[in-house]
């Protein structure tokens, strides 16, 4: 419609789009929160979209803080007109409009921008150059200069100064002089681009859960979730690299993908047959020497102490062959079994491929991922 | 958008006919057909299709877009302007057309009327267009993210204005005002004090040693705040904005009692119990007999009640037929008030005949929280079965905290008073002698008072942006007295001695 005319009626999207890209930038800035919130994520299922509820963003001002109100109907004092959340906390000041409200804005974000979005602030730690299976990886890198290229792309200053020696060389103009004169067609010079292989890696992932009797629902979910960000974020920003999904209680298996992540609980739990498994795999099938290895392992920690000298000693042989040992335990409300402590004592907290984390909640789960992630400073 | 189709034009005319000769008194108003989607959009610009272009219209479309999707539906948009402007959906019925036109002439009259409209720009429309094309050339010189963020914090400041002063010439302001003056010795018996006038608050006397406190701190900011001249250009743009809004937001209540008063008189006809006692003459219902079925299940959608919120819609228009009978029946005045026999108080009649006449005269003069401290009564307050509520921390429940009528009536002017928005003043704009800004907040001491904590330190960051010095904000907290300071880098809360009252 008519742009100048007074009352022509301009169209909304683009406004539409600038608030959307308002609300993922809010979205990105507090991934971890609103990634692990009950219903985005499923365990398992790749989604295309996935949808975000966020409150209404509200521009702050001087307001009456209260949860006051007036309404009209039958009733007397004292009776409920139903739950509610007034007014926002003292001191989160940054986070104003950030409170559940009664409006919740949906928006739609691609896994694209999703992992994307995590991935500027993860990597796989220690990762080296390894083995003959790749991953692939590319960097976009501006250099150099050519004659043709898009208008956009053009050097000015080399093509000026093309101008300006063609202009010597002919004897138009000497060294010194101001420039009378502009640069012709074939003074044009354009920077130039490639794509830059980057060194080959090869990474081997193992995921290894406890799926014992002491894991309830609420503990599995939470590792689940986890490990499932986790996995979303190998499998779309490292192309190519091998998972192997491993359930263990006293025995350990290895398992797809779906089975990972839809079985439940079983028996009793020793945390040595999901190490021992990793080392037969590692024997028989995957060559440490070619491979970056990874273990990501999710317990309670409640181990059978009759195990644990067991389990450590193992994981000692395991560890010269890992990049990573990722110990996540899994503890609502901050107790549960001490094979973590075991697991600090024995290796301490400083080891230089061992992480460990404590998720005690939904909060906790993007701190644990950082954790593991993290970029070296 | 489009003209209206012939049917339309012919009912508008003679609904206007039938307005003007119940005595509304309205600017020409100019209809526009429009498709519901543009309703949407137009609703997200607040009425005005030349609006500058913000993001927080694409989040005011998507909120409602994602209502309108679950079935609530805008009926009526109206442009305080001359001549007015306002919205018709094409889509719509033709009864549902009529009521909607003749909401629309009540609301241009109430605007044309009203005296706290009476400064308020008239050529809006043009002054829109002309903010929005400002606007534009500084996203084209600054960058849309500039532009963008500076927009959000003067909008963080935008109800820091002088709600009490919506009657003074202002700069930039057509200095169009008409004689309230002579207007006061037309008043009917009977009328209660005006609530609306204060004695301006403005400088007494050219002394510079001394900061005279004021409560326009967007003007101030504009005059004072070391501002680029495109920031000044937007935040004075912002100011404009913020007053031509705020007599819309005093009135809420009257406005659409106003309207919903006369769509029922209009599409009703007069009523037959009022008959004989404005000494008109019965005039036919706008409506057929067979309309008259829908029309009623459209009222009812209109004047809904909930438990949570006062649908400004009822309470008004209950409000205004409440006075008119009691001006009717002259149920006012030192004879009735103290008068104490049930009976002789039921039966009350003298027969005076004044509503019609007086509520004409009540749109005028009040604003939302005049008009309930003056006419809310006992009987009015239980009838309507009012209350007020609070929301209660231990069991996370909203719950009704009051029902007795002074305390509800009092709790509701309280939350209309200057439009419900804190009374903030500038008190000292070289605080500590290093040019730092001082707010002080106007805090009456009950716990309700209290700003919003998370907010109140975001907006002290907004001021920063502007003033580009340290700021502060003195306050209530709970009863403590608290100075909230931002300086650039951090928010500090400090606790403040309150000087006994």
């Amino acid at each position: 419609m008519g742009d100048e005319e007074n009352f022509g009626l301009p169209d909304i999207g683009a406004e539409e789009r600038r608030f959307q890209d308002i609300v993922k930038g809010k979205i990105k800035q507090h991934l971890g929160k609103y990634l692990t919130k009950p219903g985005v994520l499923v365990p398992g299922e790749n989604n295309k979209k996935y949808k975000f509820t966020i409150p209404e963003i509200d521009l702050p001002r001087f307001r009456f803080g209260s949860g006051q109100g007036a309404g009209q109907g039958s009733g007397g004092k004292g009776d409920s007109l139903g739950p509610g959340q007034p007014g926002d906390e003292p001191g989160e000041g940054d986070e104003a409009g950030d409170q559940p409200g009664e409006h919740g804005l949906e928006v739609d974000v691609t896994l694209e921008e999703l992992v994307e979005w995590m991935s500027e602030e993860w990597e796989l730690p220690n990762i080296q150059p390894k083995g003959k299976k790749n991953i692939e990886s590319e960097d976009f890198h501006l250099h150099g200069l050519r004659r043709t290229g898009p208008r956009a792309m053009m050097s000015r200053r080399r093509t000026f100064k093309e101008a300006y020696f063609r202009e010597i060389a002919t004897g138009r103009a000497k060294p010194g002089q101001q420039m009378g004169f502009y640069p012709i067609k074939r003074d044009r010079r354009f920077r130039s681009w490639t794509y830059e292989p980057q060194p080959v890696e090869s990474a081997l992932i193992f995921f290894l859960r406890d799926y014992s009797g002491s894991m309830d629902d609420k503990k599995t979910t939470l590792l689940r979730t986890t490990d499932w960000i986790l996995d979303l974020w190998l499998s779309a920003y490292y192309k190519g690299v091998e998972r192997v999904y491993i359930l263990h209680d006293t025995e350990a298996k290895v398992v797809s993908q779906e089975e990972y992540y839809k079985t439940s609980v079983n028996g009793g739990t020793e945390i040595s047959s999901g190490y021992a498994k990793v080392l037969e795999l590692l024997e028989k099938d995957y060559d440490p020497t070619d491979w970056n290895v990874y273990l990501f392992q999710g317990t309670d920690g409640d181990n059978y102490n009759s195990d644990n000298d067991n389990a450590l000693s193992l994981a000692e042989k395991l560890l010269p062959s890992l990049n990573l040992l990722a110990l996540n335990v899994i503890q609502p409300g901050g107790h549960g079994g001490g094979f973590r402590e075991v697991f600090l004592g024995r290796f301490g907290a400083e080891h230089k491929v061992m992480r460990t984390a404590l998720t005690t909640s939904d909060d906790d789960i993007e701190q644990t991922i950082k954790s593991f992630l993290k970029r070296k400073s | 958008m489009a003209a209206l189709t012939p049917e339309l034009e012919s009912m508008r005319a003679s609904l206007e006919a039938t307005a003007r000769s119940y005595g509304l008194d309205f600017f020409d108003t100019v209809f526009e057909l429009v498709s519901p989607h543009e309703m949407l959009v137009l609703a997200a610009r607040e009425g005005f299709p030349t609006r500058y272009e913000h993001w927080r219209f694409g989040m005011e479309y998507r909120k409602i877009k994602g209502m309108h999707d679950l079935g609530s539906k805008i009926y009526e948009m109206v442009i305080n302007n001359d001549p007015a402007v306002a919205y018709l959906i094409n889509d719509n019925d033709a009864v549902t057309q009529k009521m909607v036109m003749a909401h629309v002439y009540a609301h241009v009259d109430f605007f044309k009327n009203s005296m706290h409209f009476q400064r308020t720009n008239r050529k809006m429309l043009n002054e829109m267009a002309a903010h929005r094309d400002a606007i534009r050339g500084h996203v084209r010189q600054q960058g849309l993210e500039t532009v963008d963020g500076f927009i959000d914090s003067c909008l963080s400041l935008d109800n820091l204005i002088d709600m009490q002063a919506l009657h003074l010439p202002r700069e930039g302001m057509p200095a169009r005002i008409r004689q309230h003056g002579q207007k006061r010795d037309e008043r009917p018996a009977g009328i209660p004090e005006l609530d609306w006038w204060h004695p301006p608050e403005k400088p007494k006397e050219e002394d510079p040693e001394v900061f005279v406190p004021q409560r326009d701190i967007m003007l101030f900011l504009v005059e004072h705040a070391p501002l680029e001249d495109w920031e000044r250009d937007i935040l004075a743009m912002m100011r404009e904005e913020s007053y031509y809004y705020a007599p819309q937001r005093l009135t809420k209540i009257m406005n659409e009692g106003w309207a919903t008063y006369w769509h029922t008189t209009l599409m009703r006809g007069e009523d037959p119990a009022a008959l004989g006692r404005t000494g008109e003459s019965l005039r036919p219902p706008a409506l057929d007999f067979q309309e008259a079925d829908l029309y009623a299940h459209l009222h009812s959608r209109v004047a809904s009640t909930s438990k949570r919120t006062l649908n400004p819609y009822k309470l008004g228009y209950d409000l205004f037929r409440d006075i008119e009978e009691r001006w009717n029946r002259g149920m006012f005045g030192r004879e009735w008030e103290e008068c104490s026999s049930a009976e002789e108080l039921a039966a009350w009649d003298k027969h005076l005949d004044q509503g019609r006449e007086f509520i004409f005269h009540v749109r005028e003069s009040y604003t939302d929280a005049g008009f309930l401290s003056a006419f809310l009564t006992r009987d009015f307050c239980r009838r309507k079965q009012l209350y007020l509520y609070d929301f209660n921390e231990r069991s996370g429940q909203y719950e009704i905290t009051e029902t007795e009528w002074q305390a509800v009536k009092g709790g509701l002017v309280r939350s209309l008073t200057n439009a419900g928005e804190p009374i903030i003043r500038v008190t000292d704009d070289n605080h500590r002698n290093r040019t730092e800004l001082y707010l002080s907040h106007e805090h009456p001491g009950p716990k309700g008072f209290d700003l919003r904590p998370g907010y109140a330190q975001d907006t002290l960051k907004a001021l920063h942006r502007v003033w580009r010095r340290p700021v502060h904000l003195e306050t209530i907290r709970e009863g403590e007295g608290l100075l909230i300071s931002y300086d650039g880098n951090s928010v500090t809360e400090t606790e403040r001695e309150v000087p006994l009252a």
